[in-house]
């Protein structure tokens, strides 16, 4: 059987990034350009600001990739492209690049959905094993995925209001730390104690997560203590919310895992390179249930890439998904049915 | 000598194929935020019914704003990749430059909203002063003591448009485009410049 090799595009958020897979899993190119030095300066993503980083470095990311892996266009069997969810105008650009290159050197064109990467990225450093659970944790997600199989999907769980990622940059925000706030907020943690009391998350559904009632907790908190003119230790407060937030995490994980026991657990997305929760998965999670693999990739994987559309859409490409001239970016992609 | 031109800047799509300066196929269509999905559908029939292969292209032009910030990435994401992956030069004209055509003493004028417009004076495809973002009062004051050509959205000054073809300025800008040394590094040019900063 010769090879399989897949370009992939990614372009859903704040970087520009092509990567190309070799038979699923073999990174033969992995190139990111990326923003975040740009959005410190606003605090945050400007949507408008990222797409126009996008036009600007687009095609400049897919020749280096190219030269990286050594090949030509001509030498890819497919071409994949995030294609939701995500900013609207950051994934127009990388949609329009996959089918220019899809059009322009016949390949086929290959939609994937930015989730579904994310637990890819996993495959890059392990083989997977199904029946596998995924916690996927980002600026943009905190949803449980049960896939029984390769390339099925079933979101089990999923936020009522911030994503996980959200809420801790928030948190940032208000503790007058550096962008993205919550990787700070985890680095402050370390030098506090779990001693604040903050309100207990609530979701509806068991195996849903909710983070905007923790977030108001903190701010009100902070609102308190400036007018009783009371100080707090903001290392604790960052460790108390943490706690408080992983917590709420690892609840409907742990129900989950119970339910559907699956072979394999993974984490995924940007906040999956938390400290805190790296732990919690190594020393509870771990012990509680033996009998699953548990998953936590290195960080490299955890933030957005191409390589993980790369190898996600070598998947999809062996499953025969295929998209048409008309594929358009989706901001609000669902997972389910791809 | 065959070009692909391509325009998704303002409210039209417009691909035209040109060989030896004769429009052999063309789409020229209102197309308002759908040109995302609709451009490579329309450019695949053009390309069958010119009986064109990619490969034939010989040169690129698009227009590079001012437009929708969105609809002016379309075009030139797709140029920018087509160009640098296949070694084909690029070359653009301004969408005001585009819309004044080769006309005589022409105002350009596209809405850019909030009760504005990008306003350019072109007098036979050349460009008179610069292009702007211009508050629709001031433009309507610049008319009201300059006579000559008013094309675009012309409503917006309580104008008649004026019919014109898009495609067939394309072909006779081709000798006014600007060709571009550094594909990787064009970006549109959006004019109004301060706005996307405004974090929300
Ligand atoms: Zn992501």
């Amino acid at each position: 059987m010769s090879d399989t090799i897949v370009l992939a595009i990614e372009s859903s958020c704040d970087e520009t990034a092509v990567a190309i897979a070799k038979n699923d899993t073999e990174i033969l190119a992995n190139v990111v350009a990326t923003q975040i030095d740009v959005h410190k300066d606003f605090g945050g993503v400007v949507p408008e600001v990222a797409s126009r980083i996008h036009v600007e470095n687009i095609s400049m990311v897919i020749e280096q990739a190219l030269k990286q892996a050594d090949l030509k266009v001509s030498d890819v069997d497919a071409i994949a492209v995030t294609q939701g969810p995500g900013l609207i105008g950051s994934l127009h650009v990388g949609v329009q690049a996959a089918k220019t290159l899809a059009w322009a050197f016949a390949k086929p064109l290959i939609p994937v959905h930015h989730i579904a990467g994310h637990i890819y990225a996993n495959a890059i450093v392990t083989s997977l094993q199904f029946p596998l659970m995924a916690l996927v944790v980002s600026g943009g997600h905190t949803e449980l995925v049960y896939m029984r199989d390769e390339w099925r999907f079933e979101i089990l769980g999923t936020t009522q209001d911030d994503a996980i990622g959200e809420a801790g940059d928030k948190v940032g925000r208000v503790l007058k730390l550096p962008y993205p706030g919550g990787v700070y907020v985890d680095r402050l943690a370390k030098e506090g104690k779990n001693i604040y009391q903050l309100a207990k998350p609530k979701a509806q559904n068991e195996l849903d997560f909710s983070f905007s009632g923790l977030k108001s907790s903190v701010l009100q908190f902070i609102d308190r203590c400036a007018r009783k003119q009371e100080e707090y230790d903001p290392a604790s407060l960052a460790c108390s919310y943490q706690e408080c937030a992983l917590q709420e995490l690892l609840g409907p994980t742990r129900i989950a895992l119970k339910r559907y026991q699956p072979k394999m657990m993974v984490l995924a997305g940007g906040v999956a390179a938390n400290s805190r929760l790296r732990e919690l998965v190594e020393n509870d999670l771990k012990k509680e249930f033996t009998n699953i693999a548990f998953h936590v990739p290195p960080l490299s994987c955890c933030t957005d890439n191409a390589a993980m559309i790369a190898v996600a859409g070598s998947v999809a490409y062996r499953h025969g998904v295929r998209g048409d001239f008309t594929l358009t970016a989706d901001p609000g992609m669902e997972l389910c049915g791809v | 000598m065959k070009t692909l031109c391509m325009d998704s800047a303002h409210k039209h799509l417009v691909i035209v194929l040109i060989e030896d300066g004769k429009i052999i196929s063309a789409c020229e269509k209102e197309c308002w935020k759908r040109q995302s999905e609709t451009l490579f559908p329309e450019l695949i029939n053009c390309f069958e019914e010119a009986k064109w292969s990619v490969d034939d292209i010989d040169e690129v032009v698009i227009s590079d704003g001012p437009g929708s910030y969105t609809g002016v990435r379309i075009a030139m994401s797709i140029a920018k990749v087509l160009c640098t992956t296949k070694n084909i030069p690029l070359s653009c004209v301004s969408t005001l430059q585009l819309y004044a055509g080769l006309n005589e003493n022409c105002y350009s004028l596209l809405d850019a909203r909030s009760k504005r417009a990008y306003f350019a004076h072109y007098h036979s495809g050349k460009l008179i002063g610069e292009e702007s973002a211009v508050d629709l009062a001031d433009i309507m004051n610049v008319l009201a003591d300059h006579k000559g050509v008013l094309v675009g959205d012309c409503e917006l000054v309580g104008k008649e448009k004026k019919p014109i073809s898009l495609a067939e300025h394309f072909c006779a800008l081709l000798p006014y485009a600007r060709k571009i040394t550094n594909i990787h590094t064009l970006t549109p040019r959006y004019l109004k410049e301060n706005d996307a900063y405004k974090v929300k």
